[in-house]
This record gives C-alpha cells, sequence and structure tokens, in this order.
C-alpha cells in the first residue's frame, strides 16, 4: 500500500495542489464577485425615467366642463368603463347625465389621498353635483390627478414603478413563487431538484433548453449576465446566486426580483418589475391586485408576449389557470378563492399607447430642465416633474388649430399661396393665464412629427398690427380715448427716404377718434398718434414688456413693423387683464425627486409696469376692437362673453395675428408660413376663428364674467359722432367713456347731461332768436 | 294769434324736439354691435345670471384654497402655501385675499419686491372693504422694512 500511495504520491500531490488552486481561484472570483454584487446592488439599482405630468384638475359644483374633452381626459387617465356601480380604483360608469368613478390614489408630493368613488352630475356643460358613492355625501372639491404627458427616457427605454415588498397582497408573491421558483424560501439561490430535472430534459433533447434557475439565478442573470446558453455563463450565474444569497435576505432578495424582470412592451417601451404591469396590464397598483389577476402577472413572467392578455386572452388564461391550480394545491388560497378566480374574466384595462402628449410643451419644458440635469439623470433618477398644462386646453388648442388651417387651405379661395403649395400652412397657439403666467397650452406648430421647431417660442415673426397697443398705451398722459386723430395721407422722412404709411381698409373720415383707430386698426391714425407722442416714447413703452428683440423708434415701429416672438407678445397682452403686471412665463413648477423631496419650486413672478387704470383703459379700448372694429367677427363665431384683443396682418399678409383676452385667460393664435409666402388672408380671417372654436371649447377656464374697473377711472356719459365727442350740443348718440382720472377732459360741454336738457334748450332758443 | 306769435310757437315746438331728442330717442351705448351684426345667441351661451354663480363658486373655490394655504403659512411651510394661493388665483383672478397671502408669504420668503408687487394686487380689491384696510396698511409697512433693510449695504 505504502509502495502504492509513494507511486501515486505525485499525481495525488498535484491533483491536490489543483483542487487548493481551483478552490483559491474559485474563492478569490467569489470575491471578486462579491464585491461586483456588493457594487451593483449598493448603488441605483435601477434607471427609472423622470416623468413630465400635467397640472391638476380642480372639480367642484357649479363649474362648467366641455364633457367631449373631459371624457377624454377620463381616457387617458385610465378610467375604464364598467357597467356596475364602479368599486375598484379607475372603473368608471357614465349613465347620461352623471359620470361615476372611483378615483385613483392622488400622489401629488403636496397633496396624497385614497382613491375613493364619486357621482359627478351633469345639466350640460355644468358640473351640478360631486357626491360621495354610496353615501351621496356632497364634496366641495375633488382634485383629479395630474396625466402623464411624457418620460425622459434612457437607452434602454424602460418604464418600471418600483415597489415595496411589504405592501404587495400576499397571493401576489405566492403567485409568482408558484410559477417561477416555488422552493425559493428552502434553497441557498441553487435548486438542485430544479437543476437535475432541467438536466434530464436537455439531455433528452440533445441541447440545452432548460435552465433549471432559481429566482436569484435569474436575478443575477439580468443584472450581471448576457443571455447566452453556455456552461460558462451559466456556472458564472450560479457562483453569482450563492453570493447574492449569502450577501442578502430571501426578502431583499424577491423584492429586488419583482422590481426587475421584464413583462411586457409598451410600443418601443418595456415593461419592467411588477408594478409598473399591474399598471399596463390591470390600470391599478400592484398591491390592489386580485388573486386571478396575480396569477396572470405571475404567468406573464415566462414569456411575456406570449402569454400577454393583449395578445391571446385564450393562451393567458390557460397559464392563468395552471398556476391557480397549483396554489391551490400548495395551499396558498382557499377552494373557495380557487373557483372564483377561475371563473373571472381575463381583464386588462386597455391598451393606452404610450403618451406622446402636447410635444411641443414638453420640448419647452426639456429646454428647462436641460439647464438643470444632465439627460443621463433625467433618463435614470425617476424625477417627477409638475408643469402649468391644462391637457383639455392643449387638446382644444390643438383641434383648432388643425381645423382652422385646413379650414383656410379649403375653403377661403386664394388662401393658399400657389407659389408655395407644398409648404404646409403653419400655426401656433399659447394659451396662458393673465395673472400667474402659467401657460395652459402650447401648440408650436401643425404637425410635431414632420416639425419640431416650435414656432411659440423659437419664431421671431412680424407683429404687424398687435404691436399697436405700444403706441396707444404711451400716448394715455396725454390723449384720450376721444382724442382725435389724423387719418389724412401723409408722408414721413425715414432715413432720409419718404414713407407713407397706408390703411389696410378704404377709411373716409379725416379725422378719427383715438378709440376707433385702435378698434379699426387705423395705420396713419396709429402714426399720426406716434408721431405726436414721439417715437422714442413709444419704444420706452414697448421695452417695459420685455420683448427680447431690439425695437428701433422708426414711425414703422408703430405698426408692428418689428418680430417678435410670439410666447413674448402673449406675455406683454397678460399685463391688461393683470391690471399692469407682467408676469414671468411659467410652465415648469415643481420637481421632485423618487422621495417625493422637492429639488426645484418654480412660483408665479410679476412686476408691475403700468398702473391698474391705465391697464384697464387698454382692455376698453381693445375691447372696442371685438364689439365694434376688426374682431368684430367673433360673435359670429359663438363668442357672446367679454373679450378684448387685437388682430394683426403683417405686409402682403405674411402672417396673421389674433390675441385675445377675458378677465380669466388669454390665448394667441398665429398663422403663417415659414418661408413668409402670403397667406391672402387676414388675423380676423384667418387667427380670429381659430381663437372662437379654442375659446368655445374651454368653459372651465372661462367664467364669461367682465373685467374690473379699477380706481382711478373715471365714467362720463359723451356725445358721440363717428366714435368721437360731438360740440355741437345735439346728441344721435351717446356712449359711456372711460378716462384716467388725471385727465378726464375739462370741458364740461363735452359730456352729455341728461338733466341739462332745459339749460341746453336755453341755449338753444338764445342762439336761434339771436339768429332770426 | 300774430304772425310773429305763431313762428314763435313753431321755432320753440322745433327747438323743444331737438333738444329733447338725445333724450327721448338715444340709442344704446354704441359699445354694443350696430343691430345687423348681432346674432342670436347660441344654445350654449351663458346667461348673466349663470355667470355670476360661477364667479361666485370660484371665489368660494378660491376662499376655501386660500384657507388651506392659509394654514400651510402658518405652519412654515412657504412654498406649499404659495402653490395653494396660486391655485386660488387661477380659479378666481380678482380674489384679494389670495393676493394679500401672496405678499404675505413672499414677506416671509424675505423678498420685498415680489410681496409689494401682489400686495398691491390685493390693495386693488380689497381696498373697499374697512375690515381689510387696516392689515394692508400695516403689510405695507412691513414690506416697505423689508425693501429698505435689504437695500442696507
Amino acid at each position: 500500500m505504502l509502495i502504492n500511495f509513494r507511486k501515486y504520491r505525485s499525481v495525488l500531490l498535484i491533483l491536490l495542489a489543483l483542487l487548493l488552486v481551483a478552490v483559491g481561484a474559485s474563492g478569490l472570483y467569489g470575491w471578486h464577485l462579491y464585491h461586483e454584487v456588493e457594487q451593483r446592488f449598493s448603488g441605483r439599482r435601477w434607471s427609472i425615467p423622470s416623468q413630465i405630468f400635467s397640472d391638476a384638475l380642480l372639480l367642484y359644483p357649479g363649474m362648467r366642463i366641455h364633457r367631449p374633452s373631459f371624457s377624454n381626459k377620463l381616457h387617458r387617465l385610465g378610467y375604464r368603463p364598467v357597467k356596475h356601480v364602479p368599486r375598484t380604483r379607475g372603473e368608471m360608469r357614465s349613465t347620461g347625465t352623471a359620470v361615476e368613478l372611483f378615483l385613483h390614489d392622488l400622489q401629488l408630493p403636496d397633496d396624497r389621498r385614497e382613491g375613493f368613488a364619486v357621482r359627478l352630475r351633469f345639466d350640460r356643460q355644468a358640473l351640478v353635483a360631486l357626491t360621495r358613492i354610496p353615501s351621496g355625501a356632497p364634496l366641495a372639491l375633488v382634485t383629479l390627478e395630474p396625466e402623464q404627458l411624457g418620460f425622459f427616457f434612457g437607452p434602454e427605454r424602460e418604464k418600471r414603478e418600483l415597489i415595496a415588498i411589504d405592501q404587495l397582497p400576499p397571493w401576489l408573491t405566492g403567485a409568482v413563487l408558484t410559477a417561477e421558483d416555488s422552493r425559493f424560501f428552502e434553497h441557498f439561490g441553487l435548486d438542485w431538484r430544479g437543476i437535475g430535472r432541467a438536466f434530464l430534459a436537455n439531455l433528452r433533447s440533445g441541447s440545452i433548453r432548460q435552465g433549471g434557475s432559481t429566482i436569484t439565478q435569474q436575478l443575477a442573470k439580468n443584472f450581471f449576465l448576457t443571455s447566452d446558453r453556455t456552461l460558462a455563463r451559466k456556472w458564472k450565474e450560479m457562483l453569482l446566486a450563492l453570493v447574492i444569497e449569502w450577501r442578502y435576505e430571501k426578502t431583499t432578495i424577491l423584492e429586488m426580483y419583482l422590481n426587475e424582470i421584464y413583462l411586457g412592451q409598451n410600443g418601443s417601451v418595456s415593461i419592467n418589475g411588477i408594478g409598473e404591469a399591474s399598471r399596463f396590464y390591470f390600470g391599478k397598483p400592484a398591491r390592489d391586485v386580485t388573486i386571478a389577476e396575480a396569477a396572470t402577472l405571475a404567468g406573464l413572467i415566462k414569456s411575456p408576449n406570449t402569454y400577454s392578455p393583449y395578445v391571446d386572452p385564450d393562451r393567458c388564461r390557460q397559464r392563468r389557470d395552471g398556476i391557480l391550480g397549483v396554489m391551490h394545491r400548495h395551499g396558498l388560497i382557499s377552494a373557495e378563492d380557487y373557483d372564483s378566480a377561475r371563473r373571472a374574466d381575463v381583464q386588462p384595462a386597455g391598451f393606452t399607447p404610450h403618451p406622446n402628449a402636447a410635444s411641443y410643451f414638453v420640448d419647452y419644458i426639456s429646454g428647462q430642465l436641460s439647464e438643470l440635469y444632465a439627460p443621463e439623470d433625467l433618463a435614470s433618477l425617476g424625477l417627477s416633474i409638475y408643469t402649468t398644462l391644462d391637457t383639455q386646453v392643449q387638446e382644444a388648442a390643438e383641434t383648432a388649430l388643425e381645423k382652422g388651417l385646413a379650414r383656410i387651405e379649403a375653403g377661403m379661395p386664394g388662401a393658399v399661396d400657389p407659389a408655395a403649395p407644398r409648404e404646409p400652412l403653419q400655426g401656433a397657439v399659447i394659451v396662458m393665464k393673465p395673472q400667474t403666467g402659467a401657460v395652459l397650452a402650447m401648440v408650436g406648430g401643425r404637425d410635431y412629427r414632420l416639425s419640431q421647431f416650435n414656432r411659440v417660442v423659437q419664431a421671431r415673426r412680424q407683429a404687424g398690427s398687435t404691436f399697436k397697443v405700444f403706441t396707444y398705451l404711451a400716448a394715455l398722459d396725454t390723449h384720450t380715448p376721444i382724442s382725435a386723430l389724423s387719418n389724412r395721407a401723409r408722408t414721413y422722412t425715414v432715413n432720409g427716404k419718404p414713407w407713407q404709411p397706408r390703411n389696410d381698409s378704404a377709411l373716409d373720415t379725416p379725422v378719427i377718434s383715438l378709440r376707433e383707430a385702435l378698434a379699426k386698426s387705423v395705420n396713419r391714425a396709429t402714426v399720426d398718434l406716434a408721431m405726436q407722442v414721439g417715437m422714442e416714447k413709444v419704444v420706452q413703452t414697448a421695452e417695459l414688456f420685455g420683448f427680447s428683440t431690439p425695437l428701433e423708434p422708426y414711425p414703422s415701429l408703430s405698426l408692428g413693423a418689428v418680430d417678435v416672438a410670439p410666447i413674448e407678445l402673449a406675455r406683454a397682452y397678460c399685463v391688461f387683464p393683470a391690471a399692469g403686471l407682467l408676469p414671468v412665463p411659467i410652465g415648469l413648477r415643481d420637481v421632485y425627486d423618487e422621495n417625493s423631496q422637492p429639488l426645484e419650486r418654480r412660483h408665479m413672478q410679476v412686476r408691475r409696469i403700468i398702473p391698474p387704470n391705465r391697464a384697464f383703459l387698454m382692455t376698453s379700448l381693445l375691447r372696442s376692437a371685438v364689439l365694434q372694429g376688426t374682431a368684430r367677427g367673433l360673435a359670429d363665431w359663438g363668442i357672446h362673453f367679454p373679450v378684448a384683443g387685437k388682430t394683426g396682418t403683417t405686409n402682403n399678409s405674411r402672417d396673421a395675428w389674433f390675441v385675445g383676452y377675458t378677465p380669466d385667460i388669454l390665448i394667441l393664435v398665429w398663422v403663417g408660413y415659414d418661408s413668409g409666402a402670403s397667406i391672402h388672408a387676414s388675423g380676423a380671417g384667418a387667427a380670429l376663428p381659430i381663437w372662437a372654436e379654442l375659446a368655445r371649447a374651454i368653459p372651465h377656464q372661462i367664467t364669461g364674467g367682465d373685467f374690473g374697473i379699477p380706481p382711478g377711472i373715471e365714467e362720463r356719459i359723451i356725445c358721440s359722432r363717428d366714435g368721437f365727442a360731438d360740440f355741437g350740443g345735439t346728441c344721435p348718440e351717446t356712449m359711456p367713456e372711460w378716462f384716467l382720472e388725471k385727465n378726464v377732459p375739462e370741458d364740461s360741454a363735452l359730456f352729455y347731461h341728461p338733466d341739462s336738457v332745459f339749460k341746453r334748450l336755453m341755449q338753444k332758443f338764445k342762439g336761434t332768436v339771436d339768429d332770426f | 294769434m300774430t304772425f310773429k306769435t305763431r313762428w314763435g310757437g313753431i321755432v320753440l315746438g322745433i327747438l323743444l324736439f331737438s333738444a329733447c331728442r338725445p333724450a327721448i330717442l338715444a340709442p344704446p351705448p354704441v359699445l354694443e354691435p350696430p343691430p345687423e351684426e348681432r346674432k342670436a345667441p347660441p344654445p350654449d351661451a351663458v346667461p348673466p345670471e349663470a355667470v355670476q354663480n360661477e364667479l361666485s363658486r370660484r371665489a368660494q373655490v378660491a376662499a376655501a384654497l386660500t384657507d388651506q394655504g392659509r394654514q400651510l403659512l402658518e405652519a412654515g411651510r412657504v412654498d406649499q402655501a404659495i402653490r395653494i394661493f396660486e391655485q386660488a388665483l387661477s380659479q378666481s383672478a380678482y380674489y384679494g385675499p389670495g393676493y394679500y397671502y401672496l405678499a404675505e408669504s413672499w414677506l416671509q420668503k424675505d423678498n420685498g419686491i415680489q410681496a409689494r408687487a401682489f400686495h398691491e394686487q390685493a390693495a386693488l380689491y380689497l381696498n373697499d372693504q374697512s375690515a381689510w384696510r387696516e392689515r394692508l396698511n400695516r403689510q405695507q409697512k412691513r414690506i416697505e422694512q423689508t425693501i429698505s433693510r435689504r437695500s442696507l449695504p
């Protein structure tokens, strides 16, 4: 034996050495893997794309609602129609005059509440009652959650909602373990029975078909390995599984797995994790899934696109029922639950395409975010970005613009320039809250897919007559609405060259009141006014409004011969309904991290640039433009609430504008070609109808109330003829007129006094007798 | 009746008619569109009483929100309070207390310039209410103190 031992001693020593080397190498490799696992799991485990949200909608009894757009909103929010009274989050039932909703949970960082059932009762376009179901208790105010507008994806384009395992119902974890690794809590990362089973199956087939992987192995593969089916990869997977099991608790491993697994596809975006899958397939958080839904989700893991309820409901049901059967046999669910779950239909929430709404607005916000965060942070940090966008207003703006542009192209003879037929007519719309500067909607062009150039923000277009307001505002120190302006043809010298402003339409009267001149957008009278006031003062006044383009004191500036960004023009007009305050346009409101901690908050910022009484007087003048002037067509479009506004048409009809506002909201519409070709239509003909259609579709934003009159304004009843004061004593028409307190005309004969008829009679009589 | 008396009577009659005509025949203010341009309101046009109801309901919503914001402000959660006051003003553009508390919020943030802009707006809508006048005066003093303190080198 000794001889034999000596004979094989060297071989044994070699084998022992090799074993030691192997153990040592494995130990070193295990140590390396341990560090790799530690490093990977101790930091950020997943890239969570940041999400961008609209504003929330406040619902209260008495508010007016455009029901079709409200219905679209509910659909976008994932409310799904049911025939019974809504019982779970996201269910909705329409019953003619009422809509019943089981609200989703509200998860705003500053405002959280559980979902509950409400009934919204309508009378035509008004929400007349808001009550709880089933108690019928009235509710004063309900916040409808914001809509997702988009995501900032990284190159992997994964969507994931992280969940904590202690928030999940036991049947969900049970279903997943049943489907994937029923001995998970018994093994140490490797299940020898599973490996043996897989080995036999592979031996029979002559190829590697089964892996026998535990949940820990799957996790190791997903995080550290490729999906290659090689022995080396399998060996590394097993080592990693052992390391993970050694390092982490079972529940932690299971939680990581539930958040990691791939569970389907929404277009180009992959659905990862059980939390996101619960939303995608059933429109609810993972904590609310039923037993049947849990088994369905668990069944997806094997092959998400084969067993998807959206792809093959029958196969999905077979797989679900198989899992339910095993769950029942393992005692995870009772016989009663098993029967009930098997009877349940496979009812996915409805496939909602990945949101791609308000693209120009999202770009606008992205531009601001890029100054705060790197693109890779936006793609991975899971930020929640809240904005001011009102999706109903946005939808109305997009619809009105598209319809309006199509109408111009199709219905107005000669509207489309035959010289540029291949170029699509473009348009832009911005809707703002004048008092806060909140941007409620932004449409930067006709079709984002064709052109991402945001005409609201990036374009510089000639302002045309919309710019006249600054000349009239500059004149309010020295002029009143009844001041007489010259409408005679006159030649001015500009840079040594003669320049003669022309009126767009024939207006014979040689003299015209200031009010009528603005209402009818009379060029000659406006230049006359600018010359009286002085171009320097006009420029100084306009500069208060924060235009970024340089303003030169040429007389043509008074007619709007200056390029402006539509958003800047809209902002400038906000000053009039906002009683003289210039707001900073605000689209981005709050940015929160994934733990709901605020990273960025933007509040409304305003600056007083004119006194409230001047702002009101400008509104009063612009009311005349809507009632009697170039914008009087609004009434034909069904606008019967108080609106002030100004049309604009530039040389050769290159640009058509309408900026109109109520006390609540301001809308700017621009229509034109990018190339600057003529659209052969005016602001009133092209932009105003778009404004009107949009305004009619957003009753929840427009009260219909009138403009408030601030202190410092005096009202007088004046005699008028042709729009300005008549001193002759005969008064065919009267009208109220507004004056700044400081420059009410002193000549009382100017005003019409109904109670002084006798006095005037005597004056007239005396004059007549004298003549006689 | 003599010639002079008869003509005198006629002249007097004409003068009486012409002098009184504006009072008798004066049309409604011309700020209304001319008759041929007036259109019957569409079925969904909102009647004036409905507008008033809407305005008062919005004011109620604004008041409820402002109350909520005031509590946040008292709890020192200024940014959240500002957000709520902004919501209130989105509901009711002329809601004075919303502006007043916005000014208070900005005072707490030590920004007198922004506080003054909101204070002026609050004064615009609240100055005719005696209950608010004194508070507005006190607020104005605090704003001026804040601005002058911050402008010191």
